[in-house]
C-alpha cells in the first residue's frame, strides 16, 4: 500500500506526538501506524514462560508483571510476537545496536492496569540481524488473520520494499496513543 | 526520528509521486475522491466513515503540499458511498489519475505486466 | 638352556598349554578383516508413499536456515531434507509427483545484503536442486500458511502471495517453468485454488477476490465477491482445507463458513454450522493452532485441532483433535493427543494415517486417521515445525 507506506513513513509520528485532541487522533494514529504488520512467530505464552523474568509459576500465586517491559506479561505487549527487544540489547522503544527499525508495524490495543487506560501501541521491528533468541513472547489480543494486515502479528514487517528488506531481528512495544 | 521524511522528493525508486503530492490534486476530481476512500488502505481501516472523512479531511489540510483554495470537504455520506464498491484495479487507477491530474512523477512499474 | 621335563606338569603350566591351545584353535573362528567401503555413495529414494509426510519448519530462531524434513509415516524413517533459505513457507509438490517447487528468499550476506526471491525445483528422489526461476524479490514473509502458495487445480500454474506491503500474486509456468507474471489483488491476502485456471485471495472486508487465468496465466477476471463473513463479529482464519468443490473456513468462535465453487467457477457461502454444541461454546472450546483443519476427500472428513480458551487463544495448540462427517456435518470421533497439536495433515489414501506436529516441539506423532489410535513418534524433527504436506 503505497499510499500509507509514505504517508506513514513521514507524518504519522509526527501527528501522534502532537495528540492533544486524544479521542479521534488517538484513533487515526492507530489508523495511520497500523499500515504495516510485522511478522510474528505465534507460539501460546504459556510455553515460553521461561524466557521471560518474573513468569508465573504453575499452581503458585501469579506475580504481576504487567509493569515489567520485559515481561512476555507487560501490558504493552498484548498483541506481539516475536523476540523482546529490551532483552537483546534495545528497549521498549528503541532498537538493538546495528539494527533498523521498520517504519511500519502491525498495531494492538492494550489496557494498562496502572492508569486504566487502552494504548494504541505499535510493534516496530528491528531487523537486519538474524533472530535475536531471547525472551520469545506471543499474544494475540484482538489480533486479526492475514487478509486484516493492520492488526496481524503473523507478517514479517522486515520484509518487503520497506528500507527495512532485511531479517527480522526483534520486536519493540511504542505507544502511539490513548486509544479511543 | 528514524529514517528521513519524504520531503518532497519521489519516493523509492519506482514509488512514484509521494501523498504529499497526490493528495489535494486526487481531491479535486471526482474519480480521484472516490479513490482516496476506495484505497485498500482506507477503505478496508476499522475508522467508521464518519472517522475516514475527518482523517482525509485532514491530511489534505495539514498534510498536502497544496492547500487548495476551494477543497470541497469529505463528508461521512459521501465516504460511504465510495465504500460500498471495493476497488480491484488499484495500481491503474492510480496511473490513471496521476496522468489525469498532471502530478509530476514515474507511474510505478516493476516491467512484469502487472495487472 | 634345558628345562627340566617336570616343570611342564605343573598345574600353571597345564593351563597356560590349554589357553593357547584354544588361542590356536579360535584363531581359525576369527572373520577376515572388513573390507574398504566405497566412496561417494549417496541414497536414492524410491517413489513416494502416500504415508510420507514433509515437515515444513522456517526454523524461528535462525531464519536463514529454512528447511523441509522428510519422513516415512509407516515406520517413522527420516528419509532426507532439503535446504530451503530465509523466511521459508512450503513446498509445493507437483501433482505429478515429478519435482517439488520451493519459493525461497536469500539475502547476498545470509542475513543481510541484496534479496533475492527464487522458486527453486528439487527432484524429488535425489533431494537436489535441478533449477530455479527468479520471480520478484516480494513473496509474504510471514507465519507459514498453506495459502502462501499453491498449485491450480491441473498443477499447471504455481501462485505465489506477495506482501511488500502491497499485495499481489506471482504466477509461474510449472511447466515451462517461467516467470508468467503478476497479478495485483489490493486488500487481499493468500491463495485458494479452485479450478485449473482460478482461485480466490481473502479479503479484509470479508469478501473474497475471485482470480481467473487464460494459457499463459494472466488475469482475464478478477471480481470482489459479496461478503462472505463478519470480520469484526467473527473471522474466519486463513487455515481452511478444500474438500471437493468447496473450501472449508473455521472461525474464532469455532463455527464452519464453507465457500463453495460454482460449475462456472463462481463462489458462493455455503451453509455455516458449528463445531461446537452450546454447552461445548459456553466452556470455551474453539479451535487453535497454526494448521489447524485437515481434510480426507475421499472419507469425507473433516479434523480440528481443538481447545477451551478464551477469543485471544486462537491460534494456541490443543490436546484434542475432534473429528467431524461433512456429510451430515456431525462430530463422530474425538481423539485425546499425545502431546499438543498445533499442525495437522491427514494422508490422501483410503487407509490414512494422521500427523501431528508443534512448533513449541520437535516430535512428530503419527495416528491412525480412521481409529485415532497413535502408532508412532518421532523424535528430533526441525527446530519450530510449521506446515506439514503429504504427497
Amino acid at each position: 500500500m503505497r499510499w500509507l507506506d509514505s504517508f506513514a513513513e513521514s507524518s504519522t509520528r509526527t501527528m501522534a506526538n502532537r495528540t492533544s485532541r486524544r479521542g479521534f487522533l488517538g484513533s487515526i494514529g492507530a489508523f495511520l501506524i497500523g499500515t504495516s504488520a510485522q511478522l510474528l512467530l505465534p507460539v501460546a505464552r504459556g510455553a515460553h514462560a521461561a524466557d521471560s523474568q518474573g513468569a508465573a509459576k504453575p499452581g503458585g500465586a501469579k506475580p504481576d508483571n504487567s509493569q515489567d517491559p520485559t515481561s512476555c506479561e507487560y501490558w504493552r505487549h498484548c498483541a506481539i510476537d516475536g523476540y523482546l527487544c529490551g532483552c537483546c540489547g534495545g528497549s521498549q522503544t528503541a532498537c538493538p545496536p546495528g539494527t533498523e527499525q521498520s517504519a511500519v508495524t502491525w498495531v494492538g490495543t492494550c489496557h494498562n492496569p496502572a492508569d486504566g487506560r487502552d494504548y494504541v501501541v505499535s510493534y516496530n521491528d528491528c531487523c537486519g540481524k538474524s533472530t535475536c533468541g531471547r525472551c520469545l513472547c506471543n499474544r494475540n489480543e484482538r489480533d486479526t488473520p492475514l487478509y486484516a494486515p493492520f492488526e496481524s502479528n503473523d507478517y514479517n514487517w522486515c520484509s518487503g520494499s520497506s528500507k527495512a528488506n532485511i531479517p527480522y531481528h526483534c520486536s519493540t512495544a511504542r505507544i502511539v496513543a490513548v486509544a479511543k | 526520528m528514524h529514517g528521513v521524511p519524504h520531503s518532497g522528493r519521489l519516493g523509492r525508486a519506482g514509488q512514484g509521486a509521494s501523498i504529499r503530492e497526490t493528495l489535494a490534486p486526487f481531491a479535486l476530481s471526482a474519480q480521484g475522491r472516490r479513490f482516496l476512500v476506495q484505497v485498500p488502505g482506507a477503505a478496508q481501516s476499522r475508522l467508521s466513515d464518519a472517522e475516514l472523512a475527518a482523517l482525509l479531511n485532514w491530511m489534505i489540510q495539514s498534510l498536502s503540499r497544496l492547500r487548495p483554495a476551494h477543497f470541497r470537504l469529505f463528508t461521512a455520506t459521501e465516504v460511504a458511498s465510495y465504500r460500498r464498491d471495493p476497488l480491484v484495479e488499484v495500481r491503474a487507477t492510480r496511473e490513471r489519475l496521476l496522468r489525469s491530474t498532471g502530478v509530476a512523477g514515474r507511474a510505478p512499474g516493476n516491467g512484469l505486466g502487472l495487472k | 638352556m634345558t628345562m627340566k621335563a617336570s616343570a611342564f606338569a605343573r598345574p600353571g603350566s597345564i593351563a597356560v598349554a590349554l589357553l593357547l591351545a584354544l588361542g590356536y584353535l579360535t584363531a581359525w573362528a576369527v572373520p577376515p578383516p572388513l573390507p574398504a567401503d566405497p566412496l561417494g555413495t549417496v541414497v536414492s529414494l524410491p517413489p513416494a508413499s502416500p504415508h510420507w509426510v514433509w515437515v515444513n519448519d522456517f526454523v524461528f530462531p535462525h531464519m536463514a536456515d529454512g528447511q523441509a524434513l522428510l519422513l516415512d509415516g509407516d515406520n517413522g524413517h527420516f528419509l532426507g531434507m532439503l535446504s530451503t533459505g530465509y523466511g521459508f513457507s512450503r513446498l509445493v509438490l507437483a501433482k505429478d509427483g515429478k519435482l517439488v517447487f520451493s519459493p525461497e528468499t536469500y539475502f547476498s550476506r545470509g542475513t543481510r545484503g541484496t534479496r533475492t526471491d527464487v522458486v527453486t525445483m528439487y527432484d524429488p528422489t535425489r533431494l537436489a536442486p535441478v533449477g530455479e526461476i527468479t520471480i520478484p524479490p516480494k513473496r509474504s514473509s510471514n507465519m507459514p500458511m498453506m495459502g502462501d502458495a499453491e498449485l491450480t487445480d491441473d498443477g499447471r500454474f504455481l501462485l505465489i502471495y506477495n506482501f511488500t506491503p502491497a499485495q499481489s500474486v506471482t504466477v509461474v509456468d510449472a511447466q515451462s517453468h517461467k516467470l508468467a507474471g503478476e497479478i495485483e489483488t489490493a486488500g487481499c491476502a493468500l491463495v485458494y485454488p479452485t479450478g485449473p485456471r482460478s482461485f480466490f485471495s481473502i479479503c479484509a472486508d470479508g469478501s473474497l477476490l475471485n482470480v481467473h487465468l487464460d494459457n499463459s496465466g494472466r488475469a482475464t477476471a478478477r471480481v470482489r465477491t459479496a461478503r462472505m463473513f463478519d470480520v469484526a463479529k467473527d473471522p474466519v482464519t486463513e487455515k481452511g482445507v478444500r474438500i471437493g468443490d468447496a473450501w472449508q473456513f473455521v472461525s474464532y468462535g469455532a463455527v464452519m463458513y464453507p465457500v463453495e465453487i460454482t460449475k462456472d467457477g463462481g463462489l458462493l457461502p455455503g451453509t455455516t454450522w458449528p463445531l461446537v454444541t452450546p454447552a461445548e461454546r459456553a466452556e470455551q472450546w474453539r479451535p487453535g493452532g497454526l494448521q489447524q483443519l485437515a481434510a480426507h476427500t475421499g472419507l469425507n472428513r473433516l479434523y480440528a485441532i481443538m481447545h477451551r480458551g478464551g477469543p485471544e487463544t486462537h491460534k494456541d495448540p490443543g490436546k484434542d483433535v475432534w473429528v467431524y462427517d461433512l456429510a451430515r456435518h456431525a462430530r463422530i470421533q474425538q481423539i485425546a493427543m499425545k502431546n499438543p497439536s498445533g499442525s495437522i495433515q491427514v494422508t490422501r489414501d483410503p487407509q490414512p494415517l494422521l500427523f501431528s506436529a508443534c512448533i513449541e516441539s520437535t516430535t512428530l506423532d503419527v495416528y491412525d486417521a480412521t481409529t485415532g489410535a497413535w502408532l508412532r513418534s518421532v523424535q528430533n524433527v526441525g527446530t519450530t515445525p510449521t506446515l506439514l504436506i503429504t504427497p
